[in-house]
């Protein structure tokens, strides 16, 4: 009866790609009916592997040494061509740009159906269902080219699911969205899964959202499934968590350390759960609230002794509107110090690298002007204020093109006219900050992800800017990979560089920037130091963002005197004292 | 470089409402008939016939003139040369440094420019009035394989998506020191393209590959029938469009054949055919012969 009840059936799974790459081992999972299944673990731990493995694209598209057996709904997936698996199994990819390419909504949800050559009145009730279900009833006749991110892998969903498969498998479908983007996203996988009992198989970094839905949280780590549980298992589990690099929830996080002091039972992983938590825990007189020594209330401390420092970066009335009169920028006043650590948050269209692309000279303003170390940027040239401002882009695959991460660093340094003998010091002491030393005489595209990452943030510190902007250095990446990142970036601004950071990521934001820059709509909603900015949710919530769940949770328990601007697990266990002493 | 002007713009008229079909047909039209024509006159009404489509689509006059500028640098050089260099030219109308500039040549010169003209004003015609969804059922039901209308449509899927990412190559590279707007003509043929051009095949390979994944998990190519949810139908403004057409094309190659030139130089109705005399009466209207400079080469 057990066995009837598995819709999806693994046993012994290995795969090797071509390349000599082992990427699952031994591989053993039983799902049910369903559920809701989220695996998680560090990019290359074999989690896109597994996935295609679900709908036979593995090994039936994607060659490869395959061993063990995969069963959906009962279907071999050795047995049966991808066409016929497609129909139990939908897929929607991480990235929503290449897996959409027909010319209307329509169309797209279309295609599926189409190609199995199902009656047109039947696909024209698909499409009815599959868009309401996504929430784009309505968008039928649009370019799917013209939609948000979040509307776009709505989007692949619709059509992934006008297959009517029983079982959805999604491939970190939220690495490349924004907060809201990202709601949309679970909130329709959440519906789908409660509303029409598909059973989900979805592939995640961000735990604090999937904490909530979760039925059932599988880890890997080099190709092997090292934990299958309930949610509260293994994020509890703390030593499992560190050895797989899995970020586990914030209020998860804070419960690690309360737990040296206190006796708990149930580890919380949301902020509901924490709050009951400590609500109790505080009645229960097990811990007292202290008040918190240091506190940032005013919006100006993050610019205090700025009359010592100099101004790098001067923005005055800046407007930028792009053609089709649309207004990305409106009247932007700001000044950027030297060695501040700047944070840039906002929602996607919010302005945000519209903005920073005025400080490297790639944008110039439509009305009102820009200064980099006193100069009008309209009177420099582009190559000529990289040399003060550095940008490591989003996309680091736009500019590698060398035959050796030395070559790629020597490139930018000739363009600059850098005098010979200096090459090899600059392009050992970058590679050192950012952990590249090893890979100097790689090819650029056997680095990892991640690596390559690192390479476009090393290009930019080879070149010596004073100001450095990292533009999303967190999209694509996991937990060890950005704060990677984020402790380069504390290196350099350490050594005397100063940075500007362009993130969705509120936790890692908080954590690292001195000074928060709040975007929504063209216009600066905030400005000033990190704690003072996050204590004000009210305004965050005018650009769809949140505080990071540890400064939601002091927010909610402010009444017994926990400090809104609360950050880290350190600040909040600094205002917490146990019996028996501190 | 966007090829806005070539995109489609959803408007409710004649010819936006015609099936696929017809309009690939008007564009057949037109290239049959500017290869097979060579005269002034001819060629004229050929471009004076599309010109009338434009005018039904009712697309904006000035997306006409941009297209018109830009084959305009082109039909100017042609003709200058053919008026200098005619091998036919007889009839000098000035002189440029010694050398005679040919009336003939002009009038050559002329009738070639029009062919391009016709051709390349015929494209925006379907191109701007027919969504591609409809291109994608009319051209099934031509019988053309799926694979090979998925390629054409890919290809105008990803070609503003390349060029989107073409451009944001170019910004990557900029803050490099790698400036291609500001490198002289030698320095750019010699090594501006390649930290261009590398990155970007890169991206397209890889945006192939998962394209890849996607439709083979959409059950690409699962079965020979497959099904189109978008409709497309020959109504009767089709068939009296494509009728029209169809005698056209069978006048202006009846008419090459015998005089040289679509237009009649004599009653075309052969004398024995049987006809009603009313009839033959009709197509002498139709009769212009082509003054001496205008007759075909």
């Amino acid at each position: 009866m057990t066995e009837a009840e598995d819709i999806i059936r693994i046993s012994d799974l290995s795969f090797t790609y071509p390349t000599g790459t082992q990427a699952l081992k031994n591989i053993n999972l039983r799902i049910k009916r369903g559920e809701y299944v989220v695996i998680m673990g560090e990019n290359g731990a074999g989690k896109t592997t597994l996935s295609l493995c679900l709908n036979g694209i593995i090994p039936n598209v994607i060659e490869g040494d395959y061993e063990g057996e995969v069963y959906v709904e009962n279907l071999k997936t050795t047995e049966h061509r991808v066409y016929i698996l497609a129909q139990k199994v939908g897929i929607a990819l991480q990235d929503p740009e290449t897996q959409i390419f027909c010319p209307t909504v329509k169309t797209e949800v279309a295609f599926g159906p189409e190609n199995l050559g199902v009656p047109r009145e039947e696909i024209l009730k698909r499409i009815e269902f599959s868009l309401k279900v996504t929430r784009l009833s309505g968008f039928e006749e649009r370019s799917p080219y013209q939609l948000s991110g979040g509307q776009k892998q709505r989007l692949a969903l619709a059509a992934a699911i006008a297959m009517r498969p029983s079982i959805l498998v999604l491939d970190e479908p939220t690495s490349q969205l924004d907060p809201i983007g990202t709601t949309e996203v679970f909130s329709v996988v959440k519906d789908l899964n409660q509303t029409h009992n598909m059973t989900i198989f979805m592939t995640e970094h961000k735990s604090d959202d999937i904490a909530v839905f979760a039925d059932r949280v599988i880890v890997l780590k080099d190709g092997k499934l090292i934990a299958d549980g309930e949610p509260h298992e293994v994020f509890g589990d703390e030593s499992l968590v560190k050895s797989a690099f899995l970020k586990p929830p914030q209020v998860t996080e804070l419960i690690y350390e309360l737990r040296k002091r206190v006796s708990i039972d149930k580890v919380p992983i949301t902020v509901d759960e924490a709050e009951e938590l400590i609500r109790n825990l505080i009645m229960q007189k097990k811990i007292k609230v202290k008040p918190k020594t240091t506190q940032v209330t005013r919006p100006d401390a993050a610019i205090a002794n700025t009359n010592k420092r100099e101004v790098l970066i001067e923005t005055q009335g800046l407007w930028h509107i792009y053609p089709g009169n649309v207004e990305a920028l409106k009247d932007i006043n700001l000044k950027i110090y030297d060695g501040d650590f700047i944070g840039i948050i906002g929602q996607n269209g919010a302005g945000k690298t519209t903005l920073v692309k005025h400080f490297n000279g790639l944008l110039r303003p439509t009305k009102g002007k820009v200064f980099v170390l006193g100069k009008d940027t309209t009177k420099v040239t582009t190559a000529e204020l990289s040399k003060s401002v550095g940008m490591a882009l989003q996309n680091p695959d736009h500019q590698l093109f060398a035959t050796s991460v030395r070559e790629e660093l020597e490139f930018g340094l000739r363009n600059l006219n850098v005098p010979e003998e200096e090459l090899e010091q600059r392009i050992d002491a970058a590679l050192s900050v950012v952990g590249l030393s090893e890979h100097k005489e790689d090819y650029p595209f056997k680095l990892s992800f991640g690596d390559r990452r690192k390479l476009t943030v090393a290009i930019v510190v080879a070149m010596k800017p004073r100001v450095i902007i990292l533009d999303e250095p967190t999209t694509g990446q996991d937990y060890k990979g950005r704060y990677e990142i984020m402790e380069i970036a504390k290196k350099l601004h350490e050594q005397g560089h100063t940075i500007i950071t362009i993130t969705h990521d509120m936790e890692l934001v908080a954590k690292y920037a001195k000074r928060i820059i709040v975007l929504g709509l063209g216009k600066i909603l905030l400005d000033g130091p990190t704690s003072y900015v996050f204590s004000r949710p009210d305004i965050l919530e005018k650009t769809y963002l949140k505080p990071p769940p540890l400064t939601q949770l002091s927010q909610r328990l402010s009444e017994y005197g926990f400090y809104p601007g609360n950050l880290t697990v350190e600040d909040f266990m600094s205002q917490i004292e146990t019996e028996g002493g501190n | 470089m966007s090829l806005g002007f070539m995109e489609y713009e959803a408007k409710d008229n004649i010819i936006h409402r015609m099936d696929p079909r017809t309009k690939l047909f008007f564009m057949l039209f037109i290239l049959v008939g500017s290869i097979i024509l060579r005269d002034l006159f001819s060629l004229a009404l050929l471009v004076l016939f599309g010109l009338c489509w434009w005018v039904l689509a009712r697309i904006p006059i000035s997306k006409l003139k941009t297209l018109v500028m830009a084959i305009m640098g082109l039909a100017v050089l042609f003709t200058v040369a053919q008026g200098f260099f005619y091998f036919r030219g007889k009839t000098p109308i000035f002189y440029f440094l010694g050398y005679p500039f040919y009336f003939e040549g002009l009038i050559f010169g002329i009738a070639m420019s029009l062919k391009i003209i016709a051709i390349i004003t015929s494209v925006p015609i379907m191109t701007m009035t027919t969504p591609t969804q409809k291109l994608i059922v009319a051209l099934s039901k031509m019988r053309i394989p799926y694979s090979l209308i998925f390629i054409l449509t890919t290809a105008m899927r990803f070609t503003p998506l390349i060029m989107a990412t073409y451009s944001e190559i170019i910004e990557a590279q900029k803050i490099r020191g790698h400036d291609i707007d500001k490198m002289n003509l030698i320095t750019r043929l010699r090594k501006a393209y390649i930290p261009i051009v590398t990155p970007l095949f890169i991206s397209l390979l890889r945006s192939a590959d998962e394209l890849q994944i996607s439709i083979e998990s959409r059950a690409f190519g699962a079965v020979k029938k497959r099904s189109y949810v978008e409709e497309v139908k020959i109504r009767a403004v089709d068939a009296l469009a494509i009728g029209v057409m169809a005698f056209l094309m069978f006048a202006m190659i009846y008419g090459v054949i015998l005089w040289g030139t679509a237009i009649p130089q004599a009653n075309p109705i052969p004398p024995w055919l049987p006809v009603p005399d009313w009839l033959r009466e009709i197509a002498q209207w139709f009769v212009f012969p082509l003054p001496d400079w205008a007759k075909p080469p």
